[in-house]
């Protein structure tokens, strides 16, 4: 087996075990003094909004930036295309005609 | 066929091409998302904080005034409309945007001075920072926007003396739109969550 096939097995190798520790480490999270301290209602509630809150916001507004700049960049394109197909259309107009085929002496 | 040459001249035509965002308003977004980050910090804890508590507001401790900030969020409100309304009149011409510019600003004061008095009526019914619970959220958050509302309020009235002058920018007058729709934006949310 090649080296860097190695490497890339110990890595998948690796994956796994930190998957398969994060899967079993929710036992562990018990031990946050603040989440346990209550168990109504509405303080599961409210961790899970302040979770959603904080997890959704930044998601929320990379999207918006990312569709805004999509958005952006097609404008800035199509102005662009507009601008050299007018300039394209400019030239032609003022570039001199062919001599016609009619006119050329036999 | 194109000369190397014209390939050179589009290569620089290129290259000076509009930029997608202008810094300032790029830098300015970046500010404020590191900003939305630490309101939403701020509001999640006080829900939780909230939620923990068997009486609410805290024993001894005043009612916040909803109502009567109602008013206040109004006005800020108004304010941004205001911005918007110059944002407009910027576009067609330049001077005639000095009105609802000023309008916004004196509308964004009117908020500041009007917080101000609010929290003057809260430390006299006892509400302090050391107080409780309460009055810790209530002045950390409602401080935190007040520091940006102010803030704000310089960078627009910078914005209205350049827009005096002559020499304010289209993209000058973004970055200022960007911090003030902010602290627009997120103030109903902590009216509605911190006051309620």
């Amino acid at each position: 087996m090649s080296r860097a096939a190695r490497v890339r097995r110990l890595a998948l190798a690796a994956l796994v075990l930190v998957l398969a520790a994060a899967g079993l480490a929710p036992g562990v999270a018990d031990a946050c003094a603040v989440c346990l301290t209550q168990d109504s209602k509405a303080f599961t509630w409210a961790l899970l909004k302040g979770t959603a809150l904080l997890s959704l916001t930044p998601l929320a507004v990379i999207g918006l930036g990312v569709w805004y700049l999509r958005r952006r960049a097609r404008q800035l394109d199509a102005a662009e295309e507009a601008a050299r197909r007018e300039r394209e259309a400019a030239e032609a107009a003022a570039r001199p005609s062919a001599p016609h085929r009619a006119a050329r002496p036999a | 066929m194109s000369s190397p040459g014209y390939g050179r001249m589009r290569v620089v035509a290129e290259q000076r091409r509009e930029p997608l965002v202008p810094s300032g308003v790029m830098g300015m977004l970046l500010f404020v998302f590191t900003e939305l980050m630490l309101f939403a910090g701020l509001i999640s804890a006080f829900t939780i904080s909230r939620s923990s508590a068997v009486v609410w507001p805290p024993p001894g401790q005043p009612r916040l005034p909803f109502e009567t900030t109602a008013f206040n969020t109004a006005i800020l409100l108004a304010s941004g409309v205001a911005l918007f309304w110059a944002r407009r009149r910027f576009r067609i011409q330049r001077a005639s945007a000095r009105r609802p510019l000023a309008l916004a600003i004196a509308l964004g004061a009117f908020f500041l001075v009007a917080q101000g008095r609010e929290w003057v009526a809260m430390i006299a019914q006892g509400l302090t920072l050391t107080s409780s619970a309460l009055g810790s959220f209530f002045y950390m958050i409602v401080g935190v926007h007040g520091l940006h509302a102010l803030g704000a309020l310089g960078l627009l009235g910078v914005t209205y003396a350049r827009l005096r002058r002559g020499w304010l920018a289209s993209s000058q007058l973004a970055t200022a739109e960007v911090l003030w729709y902010f602290v627009v934006g997120v103030w109903p949310v902590i009216w509605l969550v911190v006051y309620r």
